[in-house]
């Protein structure tokens, strides 16, 4: 028998018909078993939420450079699962990034920008991979990742000195960025971003040794009050004379917590 | 017809009856066509020295390098057609890059060396290719020694101690000979290798040139770059005196 056009006849979606408003259609002959799986119903999924993060990452720029600071803790979940997980990383002798969020995300691009700037070098060409370079480049990155509905789930700073001028910038996981002297991701951006604001604009510009004293405090603030804050902790300092990791330890002081009340 | 390649020269995929393919012998008169290339392996790393041929005095200095970097610690040396060698330079930093992100380490000099010949021995096998006119050399300093390694037209690889080739390879190849390698350290192997790019030059034949030297080894923590600018003043100069001593020697004779 030729088929004939009926416009009244069900049309079943072969892959993703799993509904419930088949009740009395009697013209279904064969039943589809139901489809179990996503990758089954042909439906992709994506990481919508990060696996193992990174918390808070503060820097600000000083007279003459820039510092930066995060703690070493890789949380999975509320648990502090990785505990020397440095999240500051070298670029080249100008050019440093941190990463807050995924921090499997942040592996990626960081090999990323590692194979970048080793394809810069071996073309011989001296393009070099500035901190303003770089910004871009990972605005470009995350904001690819974040059109193809599948972001990169981190937040990353970028810092160095452009043309002996002091640089900060930031990308969100969505690829939108901003130039700033001061900032911070994560709870810190909540938990100590304002006081610093109002120590930095009410201060001449700080000096190397006071910028690294303020980063000190802001680090213990953040150890304190961040629920994913964790005691050892890097602190980067780029300067014309190159750059400087220094591997640090909040020392805190518990003794007042008695006389807080309503803390349990 | 009879005296070249008999009507078996037009395809690379066709043996001639005496079991030669002509279009890979063809590939390989294009590298002896080319600027002389010297590569020595020594105690403690490995030297390029290439003798670009300058066709014209209009040409900006330093254009149409023959040294590149394939990675940052592996050399690439080229003699033959350039054109040909920048594809297979983007193919083996493809390689290399490859390599890096599925291992985490750096690329093997000899297995790039290995993998650079399947994909030159590919355009030896087909018809509507012709085979790359160019004969590459590799160099790596490792944690086992200095390596060099020799990628001819035809696909097959060799290790070297010491190599020469293009124009004047045969002079070149004598004039190695003469090195003990195996004790020579690197910064005499620059000059060395500078000293007989000089000894082969033909004055008549191509004006001007253009020293090129690069090396690699323990001296730069394996890394392969070009010299620095005095050591390589210095190798020229060392060159340059050898030549004229050897001018000497042939006036009082």
């Amino acid at each position: 028998m030729t088929s004939v056009f009926n416009p009244f006849a069900s049309h079943y979606d072969a892959i993703n018909d799993k509904d419930d408003f088949n009740i009395g259609i009697t013209d279904r002959k064969n039943t589809v078993a139901p489809l179990e799986t996503e990758a089954e119903r042909n439906i992709r999924t994506r990481t919508v939420t990060p696996v193992v993060t990174g918390s808070s990452v503060a820097a600000f720029i000083f007279n003459g450079g820039v510092i930066l600071a995060a703690d070493v803790l890789g949380s999975y979940g509320s648990l502090a699962k990785y505990r020397n997980l440095p999240r500051i990383h070298q670029v080249n002798d100008q050019t440093v990034m941190a990463l807050s969020g995924d921090l499997s995300d942040a592996d990626y691009i960081k090999e990323s920008i590692d194979a970048k700037v080793d394809e810069d070098i071996v073309q011989e060409d001296g393009s070099e991979m500035t901190p303003v370079a770089l910004h871009a480049w990972c605005t470009r990155l995350l904001y690819h990742r974040r059109t193809k509905l599948n972001p990169l789930l981190t937040s990353v700073i970028v810092a160095g000195l452009e043309n002996n001028e002091p640089f900060l910038g930031r990308v969100n996981d969505k690829g939108s960025a901003y130039k700033e002297f001061l900032i911070m991701t994560g709870i810190g951006n909540h938990l100590a971003l304002g006081w610093v604001r109002t120590i930095l604009e009410n201060s001449a510009q700080l000096n190397k040794d006071q910028a690294e004293q303020l980063m000190d405090r802001i680090i213990k603030q953040l150890y304190y009050r961040d629920c994913r804050g964790f005691a050892r902790y890097r602190v980067c300092i780029v300067t014309k004379d190159g750059v400087e990791f220094k591997a640090k330890e909040v020392q805190p002081d518990w003794s007042l917590a008695p006389a807080l009340r309503n803390t349990e | 017809m009879s005296s070249i390649g008999s009507g078996y020269d037009l395809s690379a995929s066709q043996f001639s009856p005496d079991g030669r393919v002509f279009q890979v012998e063809y590939a390989n008169k294009a590298v002896e066509a080319s600027g002389t290339v010297v590569a020595l392996r020594c105690k403690d790393g490995v030297a390029f020295a290439v003798e670009k041929i300058i066709t014209s005095r209009l040409y900006e200095s330093g254009s149409n390098k023959r040294i590149h970097n394939v990675d940052k610690h592996i050399g690439m040396a080229v003699a033959g057609l350039l054109a040909d060698a920048r594809q297979l330079l983007s193919v083996a930093r493809d390689e290399a890059k490859q390599y890096k992100h599925d291992y985490g380490v750096s690329i093997p000099v000899k297995y790039l060396a290995d993998r650079l010949a399947m994909y030159m021995h590919a355009y030896t096998l087909y018809g509507f290719v012709r085979p790359f006119g160019c004969f590459i050399l590799l160099a790596a300093y490792e944690s086992d020694g200095p390596q060099l390694y020799g990628v001819e037209p035809s696909g097959v690889t060799y290790g070297y101690y010491g190599i020469a080739v293009g124009k004047a390879q045969q002079t070149a190849k004598t004039e190695i000979e003469k090195l003990k390698l195996s004790e020579l350290k690197l910064e005499d192997a620059v000059k060395e290798a500078a000293k007989i790019i000089y000894q082969v030059h033909d004055e008549v034949k191509d004006r001007m040139f253009e020293l090129e030297l690069s090396w690699v080894g323990q001296l730069n923590d394996g890394k392969h770059e070009r010299v620095p600018t005095h050591i390589f003043d210095d190798a020229e100069k060392f060159a340059k005196a050898s030549l004229e001593e050897a001018d000497d020697e042939d006036d009082e004779m």
